[in-house]
């Protein structure tokens, strides 16, 4: 007779369980969930109904988790701060999962994620991390691999509308081989900044003209960048009443030195391969790999770090920011100079972040005119002398979800489901409309999007453009970003306060490179760790063709092209 | 958590003091020569570091002895106010200062070993003036009036973000402060609010929000050898992983 009650009992548990997944939420959720499609959530690429249906299974996913707080962490920019104020909230009201989501700088985020890989204790429950660092994740067995966690332990709190085919970055948080390890939250490219309005002034573009004998338009190598940059900074001077500089840089020996270089400064100038995303097998940071093995970064082993192509990169940028940047800009950092555009006395800026663009399209600055319109635009970079067709060309930023093994798996669980709701389609337009950092193609393709291009700047255009391909992340070369990322501002720092020549600084950072990853290969096992190449004569290798090229003795002239003509480059 | 440290009343020396004898008993002679011992500088902090003349070994202090019980590095501890220490660590061969952040501004002044201590800022209130909005987002108390300490990194952060702070010297203000009304919500980490909570005999609620994570590191003279700095960082580590920093954590905060 127990025996029975006990079956019984047991048929009535699961069968309650597996009903209670399709019990229908109550009407009060059903009001809420209705109140923030219509207020919230538009416009949106999915219909209300579509919408509805989304957070229905976030909701029903969510169950497990109610009443758990879950804390993640990421970077400032205004994309994060409207996650963090607003759509943690509306996640909490619409599922119970409670998220603290932490704003802070950048290089804190790593910080922590080192601190908890390091100390194995669990700080975050997930990390909106840049997929810079996606050459660690993948050999470290320190994160999760979300395929396979999608296809198996996360399958059940995968959202079946995620749609990864949408994200238009993933080749950035892939292995070489296709393995996804990280999924972008967000995305900003680094890109030329100009003052439009100048540059269609006829009093200037006649004088440039008589001075160079080309037109006063996009640059599209860095010959006419410097020439331009020479135009108004030696030429002009004085523009509407103020000093005007046509250059604008930052120098001080700070960590924000180091990604004002490492954000690809070295493929604008065309030091690695062809490729995409980054480079084979020579890549933006000018490390070789073999397969998926870094071999080198000198020169003397194949690499590139310090090859003439390296070291011109450097030298241009030290030569710019002498002569054509405000005096101040040596000793700036990278928020210090950050200020300066928006004061209206910059003519151009070869390397900006487009994160910026909200702050540079507030009314009632100097570079926006009163309708709203800036009076700046954006365009792909102008290319170095060794920049080949089919190179990477620029850096793009692309802040991702990051999972470490480390991190319970019920926390990762409902971390997940919050890291979905912030990139679902019910969520992504509206999102992107606010911080302005697109990751879906269907966003990108959407009316709402396209029809604030003239309010944008161009950013609308570069999305639309292959661009989006080209300007790249930090790659899969780089096996520990960390361990190699000071090396730049400490060396190049040391270059530009005239300590040592940058071809000292190159040859050091160079060999520095090499050293560390020796130390890597090591501690890390795999068939991706690093195992060097034998030193050899520089001469072997720049006599090979591709990466590390042999200095060049003739350069392109300079060249410009009008704004729609540049865009239309890279459709 | 750690605020301005208070001026030249702190006593910079701690010989004589029971506490002192303890450390420095428990510093690990090693076989190498004098000239390898380590200065470390600290500040008063309770219930981090405490003033020499309290007999007491704070949080950091039971970190520092264990951790180089563990390299068997000799070492000497000396208190300083956190400003002059930091500046003392950085222009002084073979001294290191902790326990301190780990900032974009001092990342080139010193090698690093990190994260000696963790810790997560919350919003404390009292149960006798509770707040009566509940705080899902940091923003849901943008309204509320936030009492901190002066130097405080995490009153800072929340000033720049354009909240209401009002920072004062003393932390025990604070804890006044919120008991009489005077302020809604008090930023402090947990230790420390236990601790100060324990010692003025005043009550607080649980923290509404547990919204920001420090971590807090030893800021080492860059005369100091890689190879030092490194057998410091892995023992470091080592006490992570085999639950001592736990433990100490918990005698602090059960």
């Amino acid at each position: 007779m127990l025996r029975l009650v006990f079956v019984v009992l047991q048929v009535f548990l699961i069968t309650a369980s597996a009903s209670a997944e399709q019990m229908p939420l109550s009407k009060n959720w059903q009001a809420l969930a209705e109140g923030f499609i219509k207020n919230e959530f538009q416009p949106s690429t999915l219909s209300e109904k579509e919408q509805l249906k989304e957070l229905k299974w976030f909701a029903h996913a969510a169950k497990p988790y109610r009443g758990q707080q879950i804390r993640v962490v990421s970077e400032r920019i205004d994309t994060h701060f409207y996650e963090a104020n607003v759509l943690a909230k509306v996640f909490y009201e619409l599922t119970g999962i409670h998220v603290v989501h932490e704003i802070t700088g950048e290089d804190d985020v790593i910080k922590k994620m080192q601190a908890q890989i390091s100390t194995g204790r669990s700080l975050y429950d997930a990390y909106i991390n840049d997929s810079d660092l996606i050459g660690f994740h993948i050999r470290a067995d320190t994160t999760l691999r979300l395929d396979t966690f999608m296809k198996n332990e996360g399958k059940e709190v995968t959202l079946p509308t995620l749609d990864l085919k949408d994200f238009i970055g993933l080749d950035f948080t892939s292995s070489p081989e296709g393995h996804l390890y990280q999924l972008p939250d967000q995305q900003f490219a680094n890109l030329y900044w100009y003052r439009a309005d100048w540059f269609a002034r006829p009093s200037l573009r006649k004088k440039f003209y008589s001075i160079y004998g080309y037109e006063l338009d996009v640059p599209q190598n860095w010959q006419a960048y410097e020439d331009i940059a020479e135009f108004f900074s030696v030429h002009i001077k004085n523009l509407d009443g103020q000093r005007v500089w046509g250059h604008m840089d930052y120098g001080k020996r700070d960590p924000s030195l180091g990604w004002r270089i490492s954000d690809a400064w070295l493929s604008l100038a065309g030091t690695g391969d062809r490729g995409l995303p980054n480079g084979i097998p020579v890549d933006d940071w000018g490390i070789r790999v073999d397969g998926c093995r870094p071999v080198g970064a000198s020169v003397a082993r194949g690499g590139a770090l310090n090859s003439p192509a390296a070291i011109y990169a450097v030298e241009k940028y030290v030569e710019w920011l002498d002569k054509y940047a405000p005096p101040q800009a040596k000793n700036m950092n990278f928020t210090e100079a950050g200020n300066w555009l928006v004061k209206g006395n910059i003519a151009q800026q070869i390397w900006w972040y487009s994160a910026f663009t909200a702050a540079l399209t507030k009314p009632g600055t100097a570079i926006v005119y009163k309708d709203g319109t800036p009076k700046w635009k954006m365009a792909p970079s102008p290319k170095g002398a060794y920049w080949q067709q089919g190179m990477k060309l620029g850096y793009q930023d692309a802040g991702s979800w990051t999972f470490l093994t480390s991190t319970p798996l019920d926390r990762i669980k409902a971390a997940w489901l919050y890291a979905q709701f912030l990139v679902s389609k019910t969520v992504s337009l509206k999102k992107t409309l606010v911080g302005l950092t697109p990751i879906r193609l269907s966003d990108i393709e959407s009316t709402e999007f396209i029809e604030r291009a003239n309010k944008l700047g161009g950013l609308v255009e570069f999305y639309r453009s292959r661009g989006r391909n080209v300007w790249t992340p930090t790659g899969s070369n780089v096996p520990d970003y960390t361990k190699l990322s000071n090396f730049w501002w400490q060396y190049v720092g040391d270059a530009v306060a005239g300590k040592i020549s940058v071809k000292s600084a190159m040859d050091g950072m160079a060999n520095a490179f090499d050293t560390v990853l020796t130390k890597i290969s090591e501690k890390q096992d795999g068939e991706c760790s690093p195992k060097l190449n034998p030193k050899t004569f520089e001469t072997y290798w720049l006599e090979k063709p591709g990466a590390p090229k042999a200095a060049l003795d003739k350069f392109d002239p300079p060249l410009t092209l009008p704004y729609k003509e540049a865009i239309r480059v890279w459709n | 958590m750690f605020g301005t440290s208070r001026q030249a009343s702190v006593k910079p020396r701690w010989h004589g003091s029971l506490v002192a004898a303890i450390l420095l008993t428990m510093s690990m002679i090693s076989t190498a020569n004098e000239l390898d011992e380590i200065k470390l500088v600290s500040f008063v902090d309770p219930p981090y570091m405490f003033e020499p003349d309290q007999n007491k070994a704070g949080l950091v202090a039971l970190i520092v002895e264990k951790l180089f019980q563990r390299t068997r590095i000799a070492y000497k501890l000396e208190l300083m106010p956190k400003k002059r220490a930091i500046i003392f660590a950085e222009t002084n061969k073979n001294t290191c200062v902790l326990p301190i952040e780990r900032s974009q501004e001092r990342e080139v002044k010193f090698s690093w070993i990190s994260p000696v201590l963790i810790s997560t800022t919350g919003l404390f209130s009292s149960p006798d003036n509770p707040i009566k909005k509940p705080i899902i987002t940091l923003m849901d108390a943008q309204d509320f009036r936030i009492g901190s300490q002066l130097g405080s990194a995490s009153g800072e952060y929340l000033r720049a973000l354009g909240f209401k702070v009002e920072a004062v010297p003393r932390n025990t203000a604070n804890l006044h402060k919120l008991k009489a009304g005077r302020i809604d919500l008090w930023e402090s980490d947990a230790i420390t609010a236990r601790y100060i909570s324990q010692k003025s005999g005043v009550m607080l609620s649980k923290s509404s929000l547990d919204f920001f994570t420090h971590l807090y590191a030893i800021g080492c003279n860059l005369s100091i050898s890689i190879d030092k700095i490194e057998l410091i960082r892995d023992a470091l580590m080592a006490m992570y992983r085999d639950g001592t920093i736990d433990k100490l954590n918990n005698e602090f905060n059960p």
